[in-house]
C-alpha cells in the first residue's frame, strides 16, 4: 500500500505555474528522492506534503488520510530543513522535546524518547548546548533527532545537506541512509544534488519547471532516460549529446565521421531525420566499437580514473572517461563506444526507443 | 590629523549644547534661592538639599510620581502585549499583502495625538471616565501600540521564517509558535520596545494635560504646579525635574544594551 500519493497536484504563484499536475505514489518504507534544478518546484512540492503550503488542485493522500486540507500539526510528518531551523533560544534537548511537548505528552515519557534519540545519533555531549554553540554537522543531526523523536508516519527532508562542506555531507548522507535501513520509515527527500539522489534513493523523481520528467530507480534513470533532461540531470560528467542524422534505411545514424548502428531500436526511422545522441563519457572508452577522433583541451586526473574534455571534429565538445592513459593537450586521441550504449533523442529531447 | 581635532571640537560643542541645559537643572536644584539668581551666576557654592525637602513635602508630587508609574508600565505592557500579537501576524505575511498595513500603521504613527485626544476626551466625559487611571492607561496604549508594532516587525522579521515552519510541523499552533518561538527568540526587542514606550508615556505632557484629572496627574503635568501665581519656585521645579529625569535616564541607559541585543540577537542563525 501506498504511504504518501500526491495526486495531481498543481499549484501557481500568480501566474507562474510551479507545480503542474504532478502526481507520486511513495511506497511505505522506502526512501524516495525529489530531485530537480533549482525553481523546479520540488520544494514547493515537499512544503505541500507538509501541510505549510497550500495547493490549488489535487489530492494528497498520506497513509489511509486524505490530509489535502488538513494543517501541518495534523498531518503526522516531520521535516528536516536546510537551514535546520532550530529552535535559537531552546537547549537541545528542549529542541527534540518540543514536538512532544506540543502534543502533550507527559514529562517522564518525553525524556525517555529524547535519551533514545540522543543515544541514537550520538548527540548525548550536546544536549545542555543552545543550537549557536554547535557546528552545522551537529546542528544538523539534532534537527534530525526532532524529527525521529515522535516517531512519524512520513519523514520530510528539504535539502538538509546543502548547507555542509563536503565531507559532512558525505558523512551525514552516509548516517541517513543507515537511519533508513534501520528505522524503514518512509522518507521523502528533496535535493538538487544527484549524487544523494543516486545514492539514498529507492525511486527517483526529477522534476523540471513543475513537472516531472521521470520517475525509476536511480538506475533505470541512469540506463534508460525518458529524455534528454534526465539523461544529461542524472550521472556525472553528464551525458555528451550529439547532432546526428539517420542513414541507411534506418538502420543507422550519422554523427560527424561515426556511423552508430540503430538496428536494436524498436522504433523505425526516416532518412535524414535529424536527432540527438546520447553517449556516456563512461562509455567512451571502450575496446571496440564506433570510432569517435577527439583533440585533447584538458584532462582531469581524479587517482582512480580521469575525464578527458575536448572537441570533436564537427566543433562539438565531449567529455570522455579515460581508465589506461593521460592525453595531453593538443594530442588527438580515438574513442570507441557500442552502439547499443548509444541514447536517441527526438528534436524535442523525447527517448526513442 | 585637522580633520580629526576639527571633529572632536565639534563633538564637544554638541556634547556641551546638549549637557549643558541638563547640568544646569540638576546644580541649580541644589543650589539656594539667592545662589539660583545670583548674577554673575555662582559656579562653587553649598549645596542644600532644601528644594528636595519642598518637593517631597509637595502631596500632589508624590501622587504624582505614583501615578506616572502605573500609566507608564501598565500602558506599555499593554502596548507590547498588542503590538507584538500584530507584528507577529504581520511578520508572516506576504510582503504585497504587509504593505499597505504599515502604510496605515505608519500613517498613526505620523497622526498628530491631537487627532486622537478631543474625541478620547469628549467620549470621556460622557461616560465620565476623566478622573480615572485606565483612561490614560488604555490612550497612551493607544498610542503606542502603532510605534510599538513598527518597531517589533523588525525584529520579528530577523527571525528566519524556517522556525515557524519548523514548529507548525512539530505540531504547534500559531499561538504557541508566538509564545515559544517568536517571543523568547525576539526578547532583547521587546524588552527594548518597553523601555522606549514607558520613556515615551512618562514625558508626555499634552496627552496627560488634556485627559488626566485631580487623581491622575502624572509628572509633566503635576510639575507646572511650581509655577505659580506667586512666581515661579525655581528650586523646587528643578529638584521635580531632576527626579523625573532620573529613573529615565537609568532606563535610557538600559535600552542602549537591549537594542544592541536585540539586534545581534534576531540574527543569529537557528
Amino acid at each position: 500500500m501506498a504511504q504518501l500519493s500526491i495526486r495531481s497536484v498543481s499549484k501557481s504563484y500568480g501566474a507562474v505555474q510551479v507545480l503542474d499536475d504532478v502526481s507520486v505514489e511513495v511506497e511505505e518504507g522506502s526512501f524516495v528522492v525529489l530531485l530537480g534544478p533549482s525553481g523546479c518546484g520540488k520544494s514547493t512540492l515537499l512544503h505541500a506534503i507538509a501541510g505549510l503550503n497550500p495547493i490549488d488542485s489535487g489530492t494528497i493522500v498520506i497513509g489511509d488520510r486524505n490530509v489535502t486540507k488538513l494543517p501541518a500539526r495534523d498531518r503526522d510528518v516531520a521535516m528536516v530543513f536546510q537551514s535546520y531551523a532550530l529552535y535559537p533560544t531552546m537547549t537541545v534537548a528542549q529542541n527534540i522535546a518540543f514536538p512532544l511537548k506540543m502534543r502533550g505528552l507527559d514529562r517522564r515519557t518525553s525524556d525517555e524518547k529524547v535519551a533514545g534519540v540522543a543515544r541514537l545519533l550520538q548527540i548525548e555531549p550536546l544536549m545542555s548546548r543552545l543550537p549557536r554553540e554547535l557546528s552545522g554537522g551537529q546542528r544538523q543531526r539534532v534537527a534530525i533527532g526532532r524529527a525521529l523523536v515522535r516517531d512519524p508516519r512520513l519523514f520530510l527532508f528539504d535539502e538538509p545537506l546543502s548547507n555542509l562542506d563536503a565531507a559532512l555531507r558525505t558523512e551525514l548522507r552516509a548516517e541517513i541512509k543507515r537511519l533508513h535501513q534501520s528505522i524503514r520509515r518512509t522518507m521523502v527527500y528533496v535535493t538538487h544534488d544527484q549524487t544523494e539522489a543516486l545514492t539514498l534513493a529507492d525511486k527517483i523523481v526529477v522534476l523540471k519547471a513543475g513537472k516531472i520528467e521521470q520517475t525509476g530507480t536511480p538506475l533505470s534513470l541512469y540506463d534508460d532516460p525518458d529524455n534528454a533532461f534526465v539523461a544529461g540531470f542524472i550521472g556525472t560528467p553528464r551525458m555528451n549529446f550529439l547532432k546526428a542524422t539517420v542513414a541507411d534505411d534506418g538502420k543507422a545514424l550519422l554523427a560527424g565521421e561515426a556511423r552508430v548502428d540503430i538496428t536494436h531500436l524498436a522504433t523505425r526511422l526516416e532518412n535524414g531525420r535529424a536527432v540527438t545522441l546520447g553517449i556516456r563519457p563512461e562509455h567512451l572508452d571502450e575496446k571496440d566499437g564506433v570510432t569517435l577522433s577527439l583533440s585533447v583541451d584538458v584532462t582531469e586526473h581524479l587517482g582512480s580514473t580521469s575525464y578527458v574534455h575536448g572537441a570533436l571534429a564537427s566543433g562539438e565538445s565531449v567529455v570522455a572517461e579515460r581508465r589506461e592513459d593521460q592525453p595531453g593537450f593538443g594530442e588527438t586521441i580515438t574513442l570507441r563506444f557500442q552502439s547499443t550504449r548509444a541514447r536517441v533523442f527526438d528534436g524535442e529531447g523525447s527517448r526513442i526507443r | 590629523m585637522a580633520r580629526r581635532a576639527l571633529f572632536y571640537v565639534g563633538l564637544v560643542l554638541l556634547l556641551l549644547a546638549v549637557l549643558f541645559p541638563l547640568y544646569w537643572v540638576v546644580v541649580t536644584s541644589f543650589k539656594t534661592t539667592r545662589d539660583a539668581f545670583a548674577i554673575p551666576p555662582v559656579w562653587l557654592f553649598s549645596p542644600t538639599l532644601d528644594n528636595y525637602r519642598t518637593v517631597f513635602a509637595n502631596r500632589g508630587f508624590l501622587s504624582a510620581f505614583a501615578n506616572s508609574f502605573t500609566i507608564s508600565i501598565l500602558s506599555s505592557a499593554l502596548a507590547v502585549a498588542i503590538g507584538s500579537i500584530a507584528a507577529y501576524g504581520l511578520a508572516q505575511q506576504p510582503a504585497e499583502l504587509r504593505r499597505s498595513k504599515e502604510k496605515f500603521i505608519l500613517s498613526l504613527r505620523i497622526a498628530p495625538a491631537l487627532l486622537f485626544v478631543i474625541p478620547i476626551y469628549y467620549l470621556a466625559t460622557r461616560i465620565g471616565a476623566l478622573n480615572k487611571h485606565w483612561l490614560l492607561i488604555a490612550a497612551y496604549a493607544f498610542v503606542n501600540v502603532p510605534f510599538a508594532i513598527s518597531l517589533l516587525i523588525t525584529f520579528f522579521d530577523d527571525i528566519p521564517k524556517e522556525l515557524r515552519d519548523a514548529a507548525r510541523v512539530d505540531g504547534a499552533r500559531e499561538f504557541r509558535v508566538f509564545w515559544h518561538i517568536y517571543l523568547p527568540a525576539a526578547r532583547g526587542g521587546i524588552v527594548a520596545t518597553l523601555i522606549l514606550c514607558v520613556l515615551f508615556t512618562w514625558n508626555e505632557f499634552f496627552v496627560a494635560l488634556v485627559l488626566t484629572g485631580r487623581d491622575t496627574q502624572t509628572l509633566p503635568v503635576s510639575i507646572t504646579s511650581f509655577l505659580t501665581f506667586q512666581g515661579i519656585q525655581w528650586g523646587a521645579l528643578t529638584a521635580a525635574a531632576t527626579l523625573i529625569m532620573l529613573p529615565m535616564i537609568v532606563l535610557g541607559v538600559l535600552v542602549q544594551g537591549q537594542i544592541v541585543r536585540g539586534m545581534t540577537l534576531g540574527s543569529v542563525k537557528g
